[in-house]
């Protein structure tokens, strides 16, 4: 059964959300059938796409807003809530 | 940031020949040397920092494109440079894919916001294939240097 689940994720790295968080973003959410789309700033982007991610320049402290629609919908975002909190160390 | 505001003009390459993603990544810094914008002292480090980070993940992104990049203590400010490998150049892309245009950036450690509106800036422009191949065909570098800070809105 299709699942609509939204959550707000805080960025909470002191490089904000930076190249590598952003490639296991992408690589996270193509694992899942659920579409993922992440807002930012009023914009929409679409989750499991690189080029996407790299114009979020959320920095530490802000909030980006992660949509999934699908079967899968509540284990994508558990899973992108959990890339968003791992310490990707210092290195951007 | 705007392209223009960080990618420092002297320092362009158009017709880059490399064998290896290391011989890349100095050519760039080395570029940066010689127009002043790095000290020579500096350079090796530069380039080591950059190696390690490309050693956490390419930055190649797809498209033909790449990023690589580190912050580094001698810098006061962001900056950045551009070349393009008309033939294209092994990059270890997760397409597989070569690399074409590869934009090198430096930025202070006091700096996350900068850098990840660079990056920004950089991917909204590069995103473009049209542009991408605009860049590729680019036969001098008067003619990159329009095409990267020349064409933008203000």
């Amino acid at each position: 059964m299709n699942a609509l689940v939204r959550k707000k994720l805080q960025v909470t790295h002191p490089m904000g959300f930076h190249m590598r968080p952003k490639a296991a973003f992408a690589e996270v959410a193509g694992q899942f059938q659920a579409e993922i789309m992440v807002y930012w700033e009023g914009r929409a982007f679409n989750g499991k796409r690189m080029w996407d991610l790299m114009l979020v320049a959320a920095a530490m402290g802000s909030e980006i807003e992660c949509e999934a629609n699908g079967p899968d919908a509540e284990q994508a975002l558990d899973a992108l809530a959990a890339v968003l909190a791992l310490d990707h160390d210092t290195d951007s | 940031m705007r392209l223009s505001e960080f990618l420092v003009e002297g320092a362009l390459i158009h017709d880059l020949k490399a064998a290896s993603k290391e011989d890349a990544i100095r050519a760039l810094v080395g570029k940066l040397v010689e127009v002043g914008r790095v000290l020579e002292k500096d350079a090796e480090d530069i380039s080591r920092a950059i190696m390690k980070r490309e050693s956490l993940g390419s930055t190649a992104i797809g498209g033909g494109v790449a990023i690589p990049h580190a912050r580094h203590v001698s810098v006061q400010s962001l900056i950045g440079t551009v070349a393009v490998c008309p033939g294209g150049m092994p990059f270890e892309s997760k397409d597989g894919k070569p690399v074409y245009v590869l934009v090198l950036i430096i930025s202070p450690h006091d700096r996350p916001g900068d850098h990840l509106r660079a990056l920004e800036n950089v991917s909204s422009a590069l995103r473009d294939t049209k542009f991408v191949e605009l860049l590729r065909n680019s036969e001098e570098q008067n003619q990159l240097a329009r095409l990267l800070l020349g064409t933008e809105s203000p």
